[in-house]
Formats: C-alpha cells, sequence, structure tokens
C-alpha cells in the first residue's frame, strides 16, 4: 500500500493534473478530426513529452491515448467515418440511430461504458502485471527471442485487411531500418554508407513522426476535397438518460470489459479485434428490447466498452516484457526507453512507485471519460469548422520542429522527409506501417536475444527449445507459424476429394 | 503512380539481395563467432523469400484471371494537377525548411513557409498568415523559452548582436 499512496501522491501535483488536462483536450480535438488517428496525435506530442519528466510524460501520452479511441466514435457515429479502425465494428448500427436524431445519446452510453471498460483494464494491468512480472524474472534470453517472435507474428497475422506477404515486408522493412548504425553486439557501424549522420541509426521519434504525421499529411494531399460532409440530422441531447441506460447493461458490459483486457493483452491484436469480438458476441445473444434503439444500445455498449479496455490490456505484454502489442504502446515503449525505464519484469520492484503512479494517472484520464466525454460531443460541430487546409501545413511545422528540438539537428528533418515519403508510398501500396513500428522497437532486442543465445549454445539450434518455458512459447509461435497454412491445405483436399469423389 | 504486386514483388527481391550483398562483406569480428552481418544476413533472405511470394501470388491471381495485370497503372489522383501540385509543395516546404533554417532563421523561414503553404492550400491569404503567425509564436515561446531548445536565430542574430554593440 506504501506503493501505491507514493505513486498518489507523484500523480496528484499540479503539473500532472495541468498536463493531463492540456493532453485530454488535445486527444479529443485530435480523435474527433475525421482523418486524423490516434496514432499521429501521439507521435505529434512525442517532441513535447520528451523535455518532461517520466510520470508527467507517459501520463500525457496514456490520456491522450484514452480520449482520442473514444473521440474517434464521434465521426464514426455521426458522420459514419471512423476516425480509427478501433470504431469500425459498429459505425453502421451507430450511425442508423444518428439519422434518427440519436447519435448523442449514443455517444453518452459510448463515453460512459468506455470509461468503465478502459477503468476495468487498467485495474486488472495494475493487480495482475507484477505477478506477471514475478514469473518473467525467470526468463532468460532464450524465452525473450521466443517472446518477440511471437509479438512479431502475430503483428503480422492480425494486420488488418493486408496481405501476410505485404505484412511480412513491413515488418522486415521495420528490423532493417532498426539495424542501422552501430551493431550492438560486437560495435561495428552497419548500413551507414560512409555517412557521419547514420552513424547513431535513425533517430525513434523522427521515424515515427516521418510514418504517422508527414505520410497523413500527403495522403491529405490527394484526398478529394467532396469527402467530408456536416451532419444532416438535429441531434437531441440525452445525457442523463444516456447515464442511466448505460448501468442497465452492465453485464454486457463487464463481458466486453473482459473481453476487451484479454484481446488486448494478447501480442498483436488490439482495440479493434477486441471491438469485432465483442459486438459479434452481443449481436447473437437474444435479448428482449422495448424497440430497435434498446437493442442497439445492447449490441454497441459492449463493443464500445471493449475497445478501450484493450488498451489497459496491450500494457500488459508492453510493460512486463517489453513486447509492444501494436504501434501506440510500440511509442510508448520508445518513450520509457528515452526516459530510462526499461520495461521488463524488474521495472515493478525497481521503479515500482513510478510505474504505478503512471497506471493511476491512466485510471484518472479513463474515469475523466465521462465529463470531458460528453463537452466532446456538444462541441464536435465546432471542430468540424476548422479549415483542414490550415491545419495540415500547421501539423507539419508541428512534425518538423519537434524532430528538429529533439535531435538538435537538420538530419532529423530529412529523415521525417524520407519515412513520411515512404510510408505514404508503402500505404498507397496496401502495405501496413503497424508491423514495421513493432520491428523497428523489437529489431534490437530480437538480434541480441538471438545471437547472444547463439553464441552461448555455441550455434546449436536445439539449445533454443531445451528450457520448458521456451519450449512452451516456441510451440505457440511455430503453431501459429503452420496451423493455419496446414489448415488450409487439409480444406483444400478435403474440398477438391469433394469434387472428384 | 500505383505498382502491382509482381513488380513490388521483384522490387524486394531485388532490396533483399541488395541487403544480402552489403552483409556479406561487413567485417566479421575475430572475437565473436557472429559479425555484425549475421542478422542482417537473416533479414536479406526473409526479404526476398517475402518479395518473392508477393510475386508469386500476383502471378498465380493473374492465371486464375487469364492476364496479368499492368505492372504501372496510374492512381487516379495523378492525373490531377492540382492534387499533384499539392504533393510537390508539401515536399518542397520539408526540403526548404533543411535549406532556409540556418541562413534565415527559424521565425522567419517558418513563417514564410506556413503562410505560403496554407495559402497554396486554403487560398485565403489574411487567414494563412495569421494562423502561421499564431503557430510559430506558440512553437518559438514553447521550444525556446519554455524547454530552452536553442533554435536557429540565422541572419537576425548578428543584426541584433550590432544593435547590442552600438549602444
Amino acid at each position: 500500500m506504501d506503493v501505491l499512496s507514493d505513486a498518489l501522491a507523484q500523480v496528484l501535483t499540479w503539473e500532472v493534473l495541468l498536463v493531463m488536462l492540456v493532453s485530454a483536450l488535445y486527444g479529443l480535438l485530435v480523435g474527433a478530426i475525421p482523418g486524423l488517428t490516434a496514432t499521429l496525435a501521439v507521435a505529434l506530442m512525442v517532441p513535447i513529452t520528451f523535455f518532461m519528466d517520466p510520470v508527467p510524460a507517459i501520463a500525457a501520452i496514456v490520456t491522450m491515448a484514452a480520449m482520442a479511441i473514444f473521440a474517434g466514435d464521434l465521426p464514426a457515429v455521426l458522420l459514419r467515418m471512423p476516425g480509427t479502425p478501433a470504431s469500425a465494428a459498429y459505425t453502421d448500427q451507430a450511425y442508423q440511430l444518428t439519422m434518427r436524431g440519436q447519435g448523442e445519446y449514443i455517444l453518452g452510453v459510448s463515453a460512459v461504458t468506455s470509461a468503465v471498460g478502459g477503468s476495468i483494464g487498467v485495474l486488472v494491468l495494475m493487480f495482475g502485471a507484477p505477478y506477471l512480472a514475478e514469473f518473467a524474472l525467470e526468463f532468460s534470453a532464450f524465452e525473450y527471442f521466443w517472446l518477440a517472435c511471437l509479438g512479431l507474428t502475430a503483428a503480422i497475422m492480425v494486420g488488418g485487411t493486408a496481405s501476410i506477404s505485404k505484412s511480412a515486408i513491413s515488418l522486415v522493412l521495420g528490423l532493417l531500418v532498426a539495424c542501422v548504425g552501430i551493431d550492438p553486439v560486437s560495435g561495428e557501424s552497419r548500413f551507414t554508407f560512409g555517412s557521419q549522420n547514420l552513424l547513431g541509426g535513425f533517430g525513434f521519434i523522427p521515424v515515427i513522426i516521418g510514418l504517422f504525421a508527414v505520410a497523413e499529411i500527403l495522403r491529405f494531399c490527394i484526398r478529394s476535397a467532396g469527402d467530408r460532409q456536416g451532419l444532416q440530422v438535429a441531434q437531441a441531447p440525452l445525457f442523463s438518460k444516456a447515464l442511466r441506460d448505460a448501468f442497465r447493461h452492465k453485464v454486457g458490459i463487464l463481458r466486453g470489459s473482459a473481453i476487451g483486457t484479454l484481446t488486448g493483452a494478447l501480442p498483436g491484436a488490439g482495440a479493434d479485434i477486441a471491438a469485432y469480438i465483442s459486438y459479434a458476441i452481443a449481436r447473437r445473444r437474444p435479448g428482449q428490447d422495448e424497440d430497435d434503439t434498446a437493442t442497439a444500445v445492447r449490441q454497441i455498449a459492449p463493443a464500445t466498452a471493449a475497445n478501450n479496455a484493450a488498451v489497459g490490456g496491450s500494457f500488459i505484454p508492453a510493460t512486463v516484457f517489453g513486447i509492444p502489442g501494436d504501434s501506440l504502446t510500440a511509442i510508448v515503449i520508445g518513450v520509457l526507453l528515452m526516459k530510462g525505464l526499461t520495461p521488463g519484469p524488474t521495472i515493478f520492484s525497481d521503479n515500482a512507485s513510478m510505474i504505478n503512479a503512471v497506471f493511476l494517472a491512466f485510471l484518472l484520464a479513463n474515469l475523466l471519460l465521462i465529463p470531458f466525454g460528453f463537452l466532446a460531443v456538444r462541441a464536435f460541430k465546432q471542430v468540424l469548422r476548422i479549415p483542414q487546409a490550415i491545419l495540415m501545413p500547421s501539423i507539419l511545422l508541428f512534425a518538423m520542429v519537434g524532430a528538429y528540438a529533439i535531435e538538435h539537428s537538420l538530419f532529423a528533418v530529412v529523415t521525417i522527409l524520407i519515412f513520411g515519403v515512404l510510408g505514404f508510398l508503402l500505404e498507397e501500396h496496401g502495405f501496413p506501417l503497424a508491423p514495421m513500428i513493432l520491428g523497428l522497437v523489437l529489431g534490437p532486442l530480437l538480434e541480441e536475444t538471438f545471437v547472444t543465445s547463439m553464441m552461448r549454445s555455441n550455434g546449436d539450434l536445439m539449445a533454443f527449445f531445451e528450457r520448458p518455458v521456451s519450449l512452451v512459447l516456441a510451440a505457440v509461435t511455430l503453431g501459429v507459424w503452420l496451423v493455419p497454412p496446414l489448415l488450409r491445405a487439409c480444406r483444400g483436399r478435403g474440398a477438391a476429394r469433394a469434387a472428384h469423389p | 503512380m500505383k505498382l502491382s504486386d509482381l513488380a513490388l514483388g521483384v522490387l524486394f527481391v531485388l532490396l533483399g539481395g541488395a541487403v544480402l550483398l552489403v552483409a556479406s562483406q561487413m567485417k566479421v569480428s575475430p572475437h565473436f563467432q557472429y559479425g555484425a552481418g549475421f542478422f542482417p544476413t537473416i533479414l536479406g533472405g526473409l526479404l526476398t523469400l517475402a518479395g518473392l511470394w508477393l510475386a508469386a501470388s500476383d502471378l498465380r491471381a493473374a492465371a486464375a484471371r487469364r492476364g496479368i495485370a499492368r505492372l504501372v497503372a496510374l492512381a487516379p489522383w495523378c492525373r490531377d494537377r492540382a492534387r499533384l501540385m499539392n504533393l510537390a509543395a508539401v515536399i518542397t516546404a520539408l526540403i526548404g525548411f533543411v535549406l532556409l533554417i540556418e541562413p534565415l532563421g527559424f521565425v522567419v523561414s517558418s513563417l514564410v513557409l506556413l503562410a505560403l503553404l496554407g495559402y497554396r492550400f486554403s487560398g485565403r491569404p489574411l487567414l494563412s498568415a495569421l494562423s502561421a503567425a499564431g503557430v510559430v509564436l506558440f512553437l518559438y515561446l514553447f521550444f525556446q523559452q519554455l524547454m530552452g531548445v536553442p533554435l536557429p536565430e540565422g541572419f537576425l542574430a548578428s543584426r541584433m548582436e550590432v544593435a547590442l554593440w552600438t549602444c
């Protein structure tokens, strides 16, 4: 309990609370603007957090992420334009309510369920992660190698609509970018081609600013002007009804939160998959509702709880093993490393009060979702009035100055240009960017654990399967690699046999 | 411009081959069994395989519909001059920032670039100029004054120094 009160004292300072307030407003604004994603919001914010102490810095990022994921529901529900993929599952059904003037009501329900789901996810993280960390203290390079492999495999498998080969290429490109600079094991320089600037490798922050902010601006340039539209149907403000109705569906919300936390904790599966699973389960369950609106609330509420719970869940592998599940946690790990906090099991013993302060700030951010969420719904019409033609150049200047300020060199600006164009071209051709970011963050860990394990075993690959935990992790990883193609082959043979009896 | 999966696959096979070549020329340290090129060699191999896979799946799809897709196709936005100009404007702004920030200083170069880019997108000169001034002021106050990051002062710096000297 000492640790918790200590952590609470670190959160309840004017500095942290003010930072959280500003980041909450910023997250709501960016999340609510169609076309700007939560990852872009974080990428632009990282240069600012770079100059803060660890607790306010991470508090700023988690507050912003929680708000931006909720705010992604605003354009999804009111304009049928999901701001984040996490809102895509229930966009159509929610938009039908908007057409009947009940969009603000369902968003009110969403704010409450997001807060509940998010809080449950964080509580599981706070009280579950230390136990997992105790177990993880026994891990050696072999186990970490398999964990990194598992995380990267999952990132490829759930790359969304992209083909597996494209996700794999994106991942290998990320791993290669991580190789540039000095080799951590032997100290030789690699892929620097005689350039002094490349000796230290590409800076992590300029790379993510390029991939997410500059690429997004380039995409804005080629989007057609007629894509945006205003609200057509007047909405009835029904926040008190939303608050009451959200608690009538507490069983569904609890189920959605549990599904969300578990899905988020799996490496590679994030908020969007959590929302899809819990929405699918809620739709299948029969229920007696008085009208269509009640049916819609019963089906949507668990999904909105699930996508916010998944954010907390995804921090479990990120803090315990240092293995991120998606781009957002990958960026958070990058920031933790910059602050000298290496994620891993020892973080819970060496920096217990600091990591708990981060968790408490995360919990507070989720509770703030209810008042701030209601406010954002009321202010959404004004947000739509901000001209994107002015906003996009301003984002570009933020990106350039942020990158320059962190690295103190113009090479950082060159880096955001290179990765902006690369990210734009890759996305235009259907390559997902999330595997690349995971490769970039996990590359050094993967190489170090692999090479040191190989040295320790004198090149004997069987050593990777000798320890019991590493054997289990290896079996799971290889299973994920081999089972889907085998199943496909069996099904193909079965179909062929059915066709030619 | 849009490349077909077949062309992209070939491109990544070539890139993988280049990585293998560069990795094979890296020094092998006498103290370690595995030199700096060990891990990049594996990655180069994986990239080549993934490129082959991408090309092969496109060829298989082409066989199914009896016809290879064009290797290079024009995306619809490539035919629209205004959008191409927008893309060029953003990239020019980035290059211009790198070239101009040291001679002109942060304040002048950012103001000019932001106002020009805003005008290019919105077509509203007053709004562009005012918003540029606001954003530059915010960035200057935050990074230079609050966080103590020295932003280049450019030609204004020498002028100010001269002014101080003469006083």
